[in-house]
């Protein structure tokens, strides 16, 4: 399916530089493009950017798993957590991701800290809201039974509840990894002097479109990993959870 | 393909079947609502932030004070700045959003109920759509340049496959039975269509646009971040540049309640609608 999409869009690009002769630097052709993708991936340069994108993405994704699962639990369990952060929460979550990049900016300037603030903050919110969602929504014959087997708070949270919610907090893992990737580019565009983000928007000022259109297929096939890798851990926790060996 | 968005707090359905709903263990959710204690958080930060920057003065440099912040909202306000940085950005924001729900709607459903037209378009779609749409501002500032077209379309990608996505599945996981049962009642291929395809496909429309229209506003501020002569994102570069944070905060505290002004409108307008096709 995925080969077959790559060769239609190949072949309608390569009809339409036939049909309207645009220029090479508005429109290059595939072959070109294809030339410059191994270019670039036979550079160091090129994967230094890699590196430092990736870097700057599961430094803030990883510190969001953690901070996000732990409040999400908290949340989802703990009657003082609840009351205490879900308005602030809620209020927050529409300062989108992108929003805090001009003042991540003069705070942390171009370093490292300031991407990884925004990678953060968006797996954070993501994940703490997935993971939430997930405790809530519970088969209650589950939970019932689960106690009417004497099971008490911090074991039916530990053993019945999270394990129960796994694939929905995986989902919520996946969704956060993808929002992290998306606000890392963005920062990358708007303030950053090396990244992947940074190579498509410099390789644009200087008309050089092969090279744009070489780093997008480049961040879309990372993208493309990062929801697959998710998308196999999914099945494969679907198939173990709780309800599926009820059912 | 299916939709993919977070979850909002809320008990969920079970598509395993059993009942499902919030875990009553005396847990984490009472009812009796001690919402004063949901203010303790944002008062206590508003007033640490305050006093801090008055004691502070690199503090006050980096993040500037809740009170100069909104000293720079009401000049703006004043000043005009703000009703014309909404207008640029909202042009943009609902532009692109329309532009998409208008093309992605028909596309979808049209997509969904014929086996030839989604095996050759689909493909191409499905490979085109992991690529962020934040990785298309660069190609798109070299081919329109930074401008009003150029944010559009960027803003027009995020939303097509928001609504498409929805539109799509929402139009094909029709229940073959309800198809059946109109057909054991005789109806036309034209009545089956009108009284079980469209709801359907109305439904996935509604969610979509929904959805589409918060990836909107959010994609505005990036388009406006990278490059702009005016509107909400712009202004909040144009301070960050300027090291005015009381400026660029002002800016995230406009950004945010119209992101949720936006997402209360959308779904007060859908929600009422969605609840005609269910």
């Amino acid at each position: 399916m995925g080969g077959v999409g790559v060769a239609l869009c190949v072949l309608a690009w390569e009809l339409m530089i036939q049909v309207k002769h645009p220029l090479p630097s508005v429109l290059p052709r595939p072959s070109t493009v294809f030339g410059e993708l191994v270019t670039l991936l036979s550079s160091s340069a090129f994967y230094h950017d890699i590196e430092l994108s990736l870097f700057r993405v599961f430094a803030g994704y990883l510190l969001g798993v953690a901070s996000g699962l732990a409040v999400g639990i908290g949340i989802a369990r703990v009657r003082l957590v609840r009351d205490l952060l879900t308005p602030s929460l809620q209020a927050l979550r529409f300062i989108i991701p992108f929003a805090w990049i001009p003042i991540a900016a003069v705070i942390f300037g171009l370093s490292e800290a300031g991407k990884v603030f925004i990678t953060w903050y968006a797996a954070f919110f993501v994940i703490a809201f997935n993971t939430e969602a997930a405790l809530d929504s519970m088969e209650t014959t589950v939970v019932n039974a689960a106690r009417t087997l004497g099971a008490r708070r911090a074991r039916l949270t530990f053993s019945v509840i999270i394990p129960n919610a796994f694939p929905g907090i995986i989902t919520g893992l996946r969704l956060g990894l993808g929002l992290s990737w998306i606000s890392l580019l963005a920062a990358e565009l708007v303030n950053a002097s090396a990244g992947l983000g940074f190579f498509i928007l410099q390789q644009s000022a200087l008309l050089e479109t092969p090279s744009v259109i070489a780093g997008m297929i480049v961040i879309g096939v990372i993208g493309y990993l990062m929801n697959g890798a998710f998308r196999l851990v999914e099945s494969y926790v679907g198939k173990r959870s709780l309800s599926g060996e009820l059912s | 393909m299916t939709a993919e968005q977070p979850t909002p707090i809320a008990g969920g359905r079970s598509r395993r079947g059993g009942a499902r709903g919030r875990v009553q263990d005396g847990g984490a959710d009472d009812g009796r609502g001690r919402i004063w204690l949901g203010l303790v958080v944002p008062v206590t930060f508003v007033i640490v932030w305050q006093v801090a920057s008055t004691f502070s003065g690199p503090l006050r440099e980096v993040t500037s004070s809740p009170w100069a912040a909104l000293r720079v909202l009401g000049d703006d306000a004043r000043s005009g700045v703000l009703v014309s940085d909404l207008k640029t950005s909202l042009a943009e924001a609902i532009g692109g959003w329309l532009l998409a729900c208008l093309i992605a709607s028909p596309l979808g459903v049209v997509m969904a109920r014929s086996r030839t037209l989604s095996q050759l378009l689909l493909p191409a779609i499905e490979v085109v759509r992991p690529i962020s749409p934040v990785a298309w501002i660069p190609l798109t500032i070299l081919w329109l340049g930074v401008g009003y077209e150029e944010k559009l379309v960027v803003i027009f990608i995020i939303c097509f496959f928001i609504v498409f996505v929805n539109v799509y599945d929402g139009a094909r996981l029709i229940d073959p039975l309800l198809v059946k049962a109109a057909r054991t009642l005789t109806a036309s291929r034209l009545r089956i269509a009108i009284h079980v395809l469209m709801p359907a496909a109305t439904r996935g429309i509604l969610v979509g646009a929904q959805y589409a229209l918060t990836g909107a506003w959010g994609g505005m501020v990036v388009t406006e971040l990278v490059g702009a002569s005016s509107g909400i994102g712009y202004r909040m570069r144009f301070y960050g540049s300027a090291l005015r944070p009381d400026g660029v905060v002002a800016g995230m505290v406009v950004v945010a309640i119209v992101g949720w002004l936006l997402d209360r409108i959308a779904k007060l307008l859908f929600e009422r609608f969605l609840s005609k096709y269910r």
